[in-house]
């Protein structure tokens, strides 16, 4: 199994990431954390308290919006904040996506190796 | 609620200058993240210390977590709740308990008062108040009657009010703090009544000569009432949270 990615490694991309998790749905931090396991095939070593520095940092900037989730008896614990990706979250998505896919096929093509 | 979760919470918001509402969602937030996953590794078959242990491991450090989150909070609601606690000298956590020393009350007054004084210092030199006619002396005196009279209020209400919170704070039922409220809300209300009145005595205040002395009647029981209605809702305030600050953390 390769090496884990840590959060040091993902600086400058966790952003991102979060918005394109919360394109698959309005939810709270925890659940994306468990999003970004997921789609991360268990490979992603986040600290898990740094998903609210981004969140409050993406918030900040307009690019999600959050409320408290709605009050659910049949839960137990502590409430939740759900956050949910703005219009202009989508479109620093789209524009994120591109700028990683620039990036990938810049250094992709150095760190492939000379070709004959 | 879980103390150990509360704990490794409050190491992360205790310190950042931020707003009380705002810390408090960061405490409910963080806290519901732990508790999500303490609540995961215990359906995977963990023992509750276990799964706690697990949790805290991979949260991360509080120190990094808490100037990553601080760089997020606005630069005014940085600067004010910085001032707030500068005004007393005490940080954020102990700001209503023990109450407020009467030292520590005239120093809230003084700043309020050097504050209120810079800023009105500016108000009449921006509109040439003050300036080169007889009516401009009465005007600078009126100046440094309000600031004082300003400073000597604040530093009052402060101390009243951290008694009055205290102990609504401490009584299981608002209703068995009310007596105690409605005496620290005359006492401050008096002290307010006779400052304004002392103010329209004074030559400074002919500034004002259009508004009637007699107005300063209404300035005691207003004040009693806005420092009754501040004491509640500073009250309701502070027991949200009370779990939160009256934890012990290690110093780090």
């Amino acid at each position: 199994m390769p090496d884990p990615i840590q959060g040091n490694q993902l600086r400058g991309h966790l952003e991102t990431m979060v918005l394109a998790v919360l394109e698959r749905g309005e939810t709270h931090g925890f659940e994306i954390l468990k999003r970004l396991e997921e789609q991360g095939c268990g490979l992603l070593r986040l600290k898990e308290g740094t998903v609210y520095p981004v969140l409050y940092r993406l918030e900040k900037l307009g690019l999600v919006t959050a409320r408290w989730e709605a009050e659910d008896s049949s839960r137990r614990g502590p409430r939740r904040r759900n956050y949910k990706l703005t219009s202009k979250g989508k479109r620093q998505l789209a524009a994120g996506r591109e700028s990683w896919a620039r990036f990938v096929s810049v250094v992709g093509a150095v760190m492939g190796g000379a070709t004959a | 609620m879980n103390k150990v979760l509360m704990i490794q919470v409050e190491r992360v918001v205790r310190e950042i200058p931020a707003s009380h509402s705002r810390k408090m969602r960061m405490r409910e937030e963080l806290y519901a993240l732990l508790s999500d996953r303490v609540d995961e590794w215990v359906a995977r078959g963990l023992s509750l210390p276990a799964a706690i242990q697990q949790a805290l491991a991979t949260f991360g450090e509080p120190r990094e977590l808490r100037s990553e989150i601080e760089a997020t909070v606005p630069g005014l609601e940085r600067f004010s709740a910085t001032l707030d606690q500068f005004l007393i000298g005490r940080a954020a956590p102990a700001m209503w308990a023990p109450p407020i020393s009467v030292r520590e009350a005239l120093r809230a007054g003084f700043v309020l008062g050097l504050i209120l004084l810079i800023l009105l210092f500016f108000l009449v030199a921006v509109l040439g108040w003050g300036f080169g006619n007889w009516k401009g002396l009465v005007i600078w005196k009126a100046y440094f009657a309000l600031a004082g009279v300003f400073a000597w209020n604040a530093a009052v209400m402060t101390w009243c009010g951290s008694r009055a919170v205290q102990r609504l704070v401490s009584v299981s039922h608002w209703q068995n703090g009310l007596p105690d409220l409605m005496a620290w809300a005359v006492s401050a209300g008096v002290c307010f009544g006779l400052s304004v009145g002392l103010l329209y005595l004074s030559s400074g205040w002919h500034a004002f000569a259009n508004v009637g002395w007699y107005n300063s009647l209404w300035a005691g029981p207003t004040g009693a009432t806005v420092f009754a209605a501040v004491c509640g809702l500073v009250t309701i305030e502070v027991k949200q949270r009370l779990p939160w600050i009256s934890l012990e953390l290690e110093t780090e």
